[in-house]
């Protein structure tokens, strides 16, 4: 047995806990990188957010234009932090609950090194005006291909790693890995061969175009963050989950309806695709109770537990987020809704929480967790963490608070037309300005995350000169 | 007991489901949709755009214009996109009618529908805005001085589709009405003037056998879409 200690901060380090030390190369890169591709896109995000309040700012530099910077943000976002956060999660689930080190760490690590150098090239073509014009899916050819290549590789290795198991019983957090990996290679494949190698013709591509985004979201991500939902909630809390049936029930129904489009309802297509998609994503409200209840019953009577640790806290938060921002899509998909939210900032409300709310705070529980155990040496600073998590928590949620408040009255006013649009939109931007407060708070958030791993990785840095 | 095997054909399953019916059956159905005639003219629809606009178009995707801008007119029962003018077609008989349709966009690549709309819809901007004016509000959207200028505006202007240069033996046609430095005028880019040329190209008015006229044949007194000069077909 590993000596163990505990952190004042909660976390508890097992000193060179075995087949997770494996993980210490492929981790230390993906974490790093994911966390400085986060400050970069919290940046972007606040020039653009700053751009309301100045629409002159920048104005003249047409690799800066409102546009460009906006369609960056989300692929720092989703391609430079979210899938790289999630897939060093889900590779030390497969080490931690298998019990087995990682399949080949070395090619591991440079299959993140070329993911990185995938994620670079991508950003500065749509910087420099490559971008491909579909939502989300903005890196030009060149850049998408290396990096589905690399997401490849790296997501054979971590199927390796699960293939390899010890024990071989799995559980539900390891579906929902396991699946998120699987989802992402097969969407990204579709997106790349349809809209970029032999693109289909007209409307289809706003089809799969935003088949694609919604399966990014609801399923890629959605999928990692439950999948360290269900494991750390009930790990931390020290109970078993309330129910594994209940967590499989969910999870089959998220697959199968999650998976269904985010079309808006009135889009120029036919009639039956918006339809299905909107029967889709309402009908996720049966996941989503399961979920939930799930997890209530596992944490029912030990709400005390919850402030134990920071992992913990991050997790649980980002729990809440996953419920606000499941139930914010459902509610704006029912046409009476929608047809008053679309193209507001009601939709940008939710897709913000979900990826900067949900997705990063479960993130970094995930990795606050890890990261000592896996290094075995203990973050150097708390209260780092503590600022990490309320400057993150704060931000998001001022920025999410506003633009939903924003959006609905947009929706709102622009239902009667005596209001000009211009008159509405003056009206609304109170909220963005507002929200940009929210931004400022997540790139300060996202520094001192950054600041406190940097420290940390240099402590190991020093450890290990001193062993050699 | 390994589950692993019966997990993946299981979650195989489930994305076959949602990729067929949002991938593969879109394709099915509309994949290989061809011109329609426009009602009751029988002209073709759509046209292709000229060589200027299909450049335009590149522009309006590499600065992401759609980030801020969509192209698509819901039907009334969804929104009010009809009511606040940004429909140009009137379909009498069926009060959902469908005002913007796959034709619309049957030639473009990529389709750049949007899903926020910070600025106003564009699907029919050519309607409300000739070359000129979109060229204005590229160059200063917030100067009242300039036709088409709205002081309230949030949007950007995007000086580097213009350049100031000194005055040849005349003034250039193309030099917008505003003052700079004596002997000096400001003219569009080439990208500028392709922007410009796309912006103004779009207008989805043309009836179609999905859309069809009002029952009344009166059109909603709106330019027909084949009437426009830029807009004839690719011969």
């Amino acid at each position: 047995m590993n000596a163990t200690s505990t952190h004042p901060s909660g976390t508890r380090t097992e000193v060179g806990a075995g087949a997770e030390s494996s993980c210490r190369l492929p981790l230390l890169v993906l974490y790093k990188s994911a966390l400085i591709w986060l400050l970069l896109a919290t940046v972007f995000g606040l020039i653009a957010s700053l751009k309301f309040h100045a629409p002159h700012l920048l104005a003249g530099v047409p690799y800066l234009t409102y546009g460009r910077v906006v369609a960056v943000q989300t692929d720092c976002a989703l391609y430079g932090f979210a899938l790289q956060a999630g897939i060093a999660f889900v590779l030390w689930l497969f080490v931690r609950m298998g019990r087995t080190p990682v399949a080949s760490p070395i090619m591991m690590t440079i299959a993140a090194s070329f993911y990185n150098f995938a994620v670079t090239i991508g950003v500065l073509g749509v910087l420099c005006g490559d971008s491909t014009g579909f939502q989300g899916f903005e890196f030009p050819a060149y850049a998408a291909w290396m990096l589905w290549i690399s997401f490849v590789f790296m997501g054979v290795i971590a199927v390796l790693t699960y293939s390899n198991r010890d024990e071989q019983a799995t559980y539900p957090a390891q579906w929902f890995g396991f699946t998120a990996l699987f989802w992402f290679a097969w969407i990204c494949a579709t997106a790349l061969m349809l809209l970029l190698a032999r693109p289909v013709r007209g409307v289809v591509q706003s089809s799969v175009n935003w088949w694609y985004l919604h399966n990014l979201h609801s399923i890629v991500l959605g999928f990692i963050g439950l999948a360290a939902i269900f494991y750390f909630i009930p790990k931390l809390i020290g109970r078993a989950l309330f129910s594994r049936q209940l967590a499989l029930f969910a999870f089959w129904t998220l697959a199968l309806f999650g998976s269904w489009g985010q079309i808006p309802n009135g889009a120029p297509l036919p009639a039956w695709i918006p339809a299905m998609s909107t029967f889709g994503i309402v009908m996720t409200i049966i996941p989503v109770i399961a979920v939930v209840l799930n997890l209530w019953h596992t944490i029912r009577g030990s709400h005390e537990r919850l402030d134990s640790s920071w992992p913990l806290k991050f997790t649980y938060v980002g729990l809440m987020f996953w419920f606000i921002g499941s139930v914010h899509l459902i509610v704006g998909a029912v046409p009476a809704v929608s047809s008053m939210t679309d193209f507001t900032w009601f939709t940008v409300a939710q897709k913000n929480l979900w990826v900067y709310g949900f997705f990063t705070l479960t993130m970094f529980g995930a990795m606050y967790y890890i990261v000592p155990r896996v290094f075995g040496i203990d973050w150097p600073n708390p209260k780092l963490i503590a600022a990490h998590f309320w400057l993150t928590f704060g931000g998001v949620l001022l920025s999410y608070i506003a633009l939903l408040v924003g959006g609905i009255a947009e929706g709102y006013l622009l239902g009667d037309t005596q209001n000009s649009f211009v008159a509405v939109l003056r009206t609304t931007l109170a909220a963005v300005r507002v929200s940009t407060l929210g931004d400022l708070m997540l790139v300060v958030g996202q520094i001192v995350g950054l600041l406190n791993l940097t420290l940390l990785v240099s402590r190991v840095a020093r450890r290990e000169l001193k062993l050699s | 007991m390994n589950f692993g095997p019966f997990v993946f054909i299981g979650v195989f399953c489930t994305m076959v489901i949602s990729w067929w019916t949002f991938v593969f059956g879109p394709q099915v159905q509309i994949g290989g949709m061809q011109p329609g005639a426009t009602v009751p003219a029988g002209d073709v629809y759509p046209v292709y755009r000229t060589g200027a606009q299909k450049r335009g178009a590149e522009v309006y995707r590499a600065n992401n214009c759609a980030a801020c801008h969509t192209q698509q007119v819901r039907p009334n029962n969804l929104g009010p996109d009809i009511a606040r003018g940004w429909g140009m077609r009137q379909v009498a008989s069926d009060t959902r009618g469908r005002y913007s349709v796959g034709e619309d966009y049957l030639y473009d690549y990529p389709v750049m529908l949007g899903t926020q709309r910070v600025g106003p819809d564009l699907a029919n901007v050519g309607t409300r805005m000739d070359e000129k004016v979109v060229l204005y509000h590229l160059y200063d959207p917030r100067n009242k001085d300039l036709p088409g200028g709205i002081p309230a505006s949030v949007m950007p202007p995007y000086p580097f589709l213009f350049k100031t240069q000194k005055i040849g033996r005349g003034p250039s046609p193309d030099a917008l009405p505003v003052k700079v430095e004596a002997g000096y005028e400001v003219v569009p880019t080439d990208d500028g003037q392709a922007l410009a040329a796309y912006v103004a190209s779009l207008r989805q008015t043309a009836y179609i056998f999905e859309v069809p006229p009002p029952p009344s044949g009166k059109p909603m007194g709106m330019r027909s879409t084949n009437s426009a000069p830029t807009n004839t077909p690719a011969k």
